[in-house]
């Protein structure tokens, strides 16, 4: 009897070893959340055509979830009240480390994201190593593109930001890091590229007042992530209605413009491995902190 | 064994188990690697393979701005001019040719991936790429070819990403299984195979423990029953004793009054004749009284100073009986014996000890010999010898050819209890006793054996200084009948002819042995010189000792005669013998006796 008890456990052993954890949630309504960096109503506007185009292109019910806060999106996707969520890159990290969360797509322009060094526009200093001894201005400390990244690749070139410059200083937002700048109230300062662009083209940043200095090496950055349990074909539809938005179409066009996207691109969770490594950095530098 | 074997069969059972589970866990183990190495395989081939021709597909779709007349991709935004394929060069026809094989190449790859994953993305490679294909063979503005090369070159990326990132799935399936179950089984198996040998070690360990427990009760119980036998023994020595002491006591009766009668009946020769064959039969039976004696109780021991050879020359006739008809014994005693001292029914004991074991190892016969020798160590002994110092010593050897022993049983035969005959024939103590007597006497004791070819006993024993003692009744003294005389013996019996050969050689006669008539005949011939007397047999084959001595006499006239005879007179009074007018001498007799008629016929002279 024992020798059967015995090799009972062996067998499901094994069997346990061949057995994947399959992916075979397959829900009646896909919840798809966002990044509630806007007001409700504008992150309407925003995916509603989206969540539109997703519904017929697969067949699916889709519904736009749009949680209270940054934390609520990361509890509402580990409690799987969200099946398809848009992460910045600090977000995604934290949601593959907590929940599984597997990337799925995510816009052409996201995997060359790069962040602006920027200095007043009558600053004649060439390097970043010449502002030694000034005062940095970094986005808010949990911002990807204005705090975690620049400083990650500052420190991958041998430059420790803490060390190097005089003091260290944290902004609400990328606009407010460009207006410090262009005001003079401190020497140099890291925002989002695409912001600093956008606020050029618009007028909103004169470039006599702020010039860039630098831009860091591409990073990936925003991403859309789905539940890891879900239904592995319904992960391929999904994949591919979004491959599918095509510019050259018309009423593709009008989704793509409205997330700042030309197509989308499969997502791997090695277009993260900066990020994540930018995170563990950054964790140990507040432990060291305190 | 038996009452242990459920323990066995349950811990087997175990050691089974978990040697199954730690098969199971290897074999597991394989096909892991086994299935990380099949999936390695895919990545390498099918995924690599896309991406590279992927990467082929946007390098052509990259020229074709050029071909067009750009002189980067950058350039032809910048360019106003519209083109169509006809106007275009065989460069560009051969770019789109070579897109469109690799196209063809992606696919045929993809069925044999047979994934559906990348199927909507291939189709709309193929799409984009009829697309490009149909911008430029119709005229269209620059803005149109540079979009559509565009959305082909996204949607080669997409492709080409969807195969990095399957790759990156695939091998991080691989890495979870070996990092989750590789190890876990890589454990169960290495404890298993460390459980197994304390296992397996430890039941050994208990078997052998089990088994010499069992060897223990085994050794006990053999020896509560050689202790119930030497009761047995003991009881029957008891018996055996009394029964011994009364017999000698009635023998001391029979012998002395047939000794008085004997003396009393002078002139009645018939008469004596059977008192003497009483009185011998009354000695004989007093000699055996005698070894039951000794047999059946402890002897006081009573050390004496001896010739061995005269003591072996007393037990004889006992070994012969006791070692039987097919056994052959010799024995070859050295002259000029040194003396020993000890107590002879110890060393007659020890002696038919021996004896007894040399018959039991020749259950086909062989045969026995004793030999008696006198050695002298001079030098000090090995280590093993070290109980014999310098000095004279006597050997005695009893060796036998019998099957012999091994090694191991060498070593042990002196230890009591030990015995390697089957329960009930003999008691272990035999060899242990004539140990114990050896050692007692100053001496030692060796045994020297091998399987099949014998065993050599050889004994020790101290010469002492002191002169011996008379054991065996009174003797003539050897000088009175002694002579230098030449004798013929004619007898038939090779034993007697052996004992007078022997007999009368050492009182100094020159005797010649014939063991016929006509042998008899050629020593009277002269060649061998004069004979003083012939003593023959009165009954010999195919002639008498009458005749004889007439033949012989003529050969020569001057010697004399004796005759010995087994039979009674009547039988001689046939046979034409006289006994008044040549010497009879009656078997069985004592050389002495032979050798004092000797003397009386040369000194008297009764011939004629």
């Amino acid at each position: 009897m024992r020798i059967f008890a015995t090799l009972a456990v062996a067998v499901s052993i094994v069997a346990c070893a061949g057995e994947q954890d399959g992916s075979r949630v397959t829900p009646d309504v896909i919840k798809l959340g966002v990044l509630p960096d806007q007001k409700q109503e504008q992150l309407r506007n925003r995916y509603g055509p989206l969540v539109d185009y997703l519904t017929r292109a697969t067949g699916v019910i889709f519904e736009l979830v749009i949680p209270a806060d940054y934390s609520a999106l990361l509890d509402d996707f580990d409690a799987n009240r969200i099946h398809i969520a848009n992460f910045g890159g600090l977000t995604f990290t934290e949601a593959e480390r907590q929940s599984r969360a597997e990337p799925l797509v995510m816009r052409d322009v996201d995997r060359n994201f790069t962040s602006c060094y920027l200095v007043a526009g009558s600053d004649q200093r060439g390097t970043l190593q010449e502002f030694a001894g000034e005062s940095f201005v970094f986005g808010p400390a949990l911002s990807t593109s204005g705090y975690l990244m620049p400083r990650h690749f500052m420190k991958r070139s041998g430059l420790d930001p803490e060390y190097l410059f005089a003091s260290i200083h944290h902004s609400s937002g990328h606009d407010e890091t460009a207006a410090w700048i262009g005001s003079g109230k401190y020497a140099i300062g890291v925002a989002n590229c695409v912001i600093v662009e956008t606020m050029i083209r618009e007028g909103r940043l004169r470039p006599s007042d702020v010039r860039i200095l630098e831009t860091t090496p591409a990073y990936s950055n925003y991403v859309w992530a789905v539940q890891e349990s879900l239904d592995a074909k319904l992960k391929t539809v999904l994949r591919d209605a979004f491959l599918e938005l095509n510019a050259a179409i018309p009423e593709h066009a009008a989704v793509l413009r409205l997330l700042g996207a030309n197509a989308y691109l499969p997502a791997g969770r090695s277009d993260f491995d900066d990020v994540r490594f930018a995170v563990k950095e950054s964790v140990v530098h507040a432990a060291e902190s305190k | 064994m038996k009452r242990y074997a459920y323990i066995f069969r349950y811990v087997y059972g175990v050691l089974a188990a978990a040697a199954i589970v730690a098969i199971v866990s290897l074999i597991s183990l394989y096909l892991i690697q086994d299935a990380d190495r099949k999936a390695r395989d895919r990545i390498t081939f099918y995924h690599a393979k896309s991406a590279t021709v992927s990467e082929r597909l946007r390098r052509q779709n990259h020229t074709i701005p050029m071909l067009l007349g750009y002189e980067t991709r950058e350039a032809a935004g910048q360019a106003a001019a519209t083109f169509a394929i006809v106007s275009a060069g065989p460069d560009i026809r051969g770019t789109l040719k070579m897109m469109s094989d690799e196209i063809a190449e992606l696919r045929a790859l993809q069925v044999q991936y047979d994934d559906p994953q990348f199927s909507a993305t291939l189709d709309r490679v193929t799409q984009r790429f009829d697309d490009v294909q149909d911008s430029i063979s119709r005229d269209v503005d620059r803005d149109a070819v540079i979009r559509v090369l565009s959305t082909l070159d996204l949607a080669i990326e997409q492709l080409y990403r969807q195969h990095s990132i399957a790759a990156e799935h695939a091998l991080a399936e691989i890495n979870l299984a070996a990092r989750q179950i590789a190890p876990i089984l890589a454990i169960i198996a290495s404890i298993l195979a460390v459980t197994g040998l304390i296992g397996w070690y430890a039941t050994r360990l208990l078997r052998g423990a089990i088994l010499r427990r069992e060897d223990a009760v085994q050794a006990l119980a053999a020896s509560e029953e050689r202790a119930q036998h030497l009761q047995k023994l003991d009881a029957l020595g008891k018996l055996v004793g009394g029964v011994a002491h009364d017999f000698n006591n009635l023998l001391t009766a029979i012998i002395g009054q047939t000794s008085l009668l004997l003396e009393r009946s002078a002139g009645d020769e018939r008469m004596r004749s059977g008192l003497r064959q009483v009185k011998q039969a009354g000695l004989q039976a007093a000699g055996l009284t005698r070894q039951l004696l000794t047999f059946s109780r402890p002897q006081p021991i009573e050390r004496r100073v001896i010739n061995l050879n005269e003591l072996i020359g007393h037990v004889e006739e006992l070994l012969k009986r006791i070692i039987g008809e097919d056994v052959r014994l010799s024995v070859r005693c050295a002259d000029d014996l040194y003396r020993v001292e000890v107590d002879p029914g110890q060393m007659e004991q020890v002696i038919v000890n021996l004896a007894v074991n040399a018959r039991d190892a020749m259950p086909n016969g062989g045969q026995l010999a004793i030999l008696t020798e006198n050695v002298s160590i001079s030098l000090p002994q090995p280590a093993s010898d070290a109980t014999l110092g310098a000095g004279h010593y006597v050997k005695l050897v009893v060796a036998d050819t019998g099957t012999g022993m091994d090694k191991e049983t060498c070593k042990r035969i002196f230890e009591p209890y030990f015995s390697t005959k089957p329960i009930g024939r003999g008691t272990g103590l035999g060899l242990s006793t004539v140990h114990g007597i050896i050692t007692g006497s100053k001496g030692q004791i060796r045994v020297t054996s091998s399987v099949g070819a014998g065993t050599r006993f050889e004994i020790f024993l101290p010469k002492s200084e002191a002169t011996a003692e008379e054991l065996w009744g009174e003797k003539i003294s050897a000088d009175d009948v002694a002579g230098t005389e030449t004798i013929l013996i004619v007898e038939d019996e090779a034993h007697i002819r052996r004992f007078l050969d022997e007999g009368l050689g050492s009182l100094g006669y020159r005797v010649l042995i014939a063991p016929n008539a006509e042998a008899g005949l050629d020593f009277c011939t002269g060649e061998f010189g004069q004979i003083d007397i012939i003593v023959s047999d009165v009954i010999m084959p195919q002639t008498n000792g009458a005749e004889f001595l007439e033949r012989a006499r003529k050969l020569q006239p001057l010697a004399k005669a004796i005759l010995m005879s087994g039979y009674t007179e009547d039988a001689l009074s046939d046979a034409g013998i006289d006994e008044s007018r040549i010497p009879l001498i009656h078997k069985p007799f004592d050389i002495a006796a032979l050798a004092s008629m000797i003397r009386r016929s040369v000194e008297v002279g009764t011939l004629h």
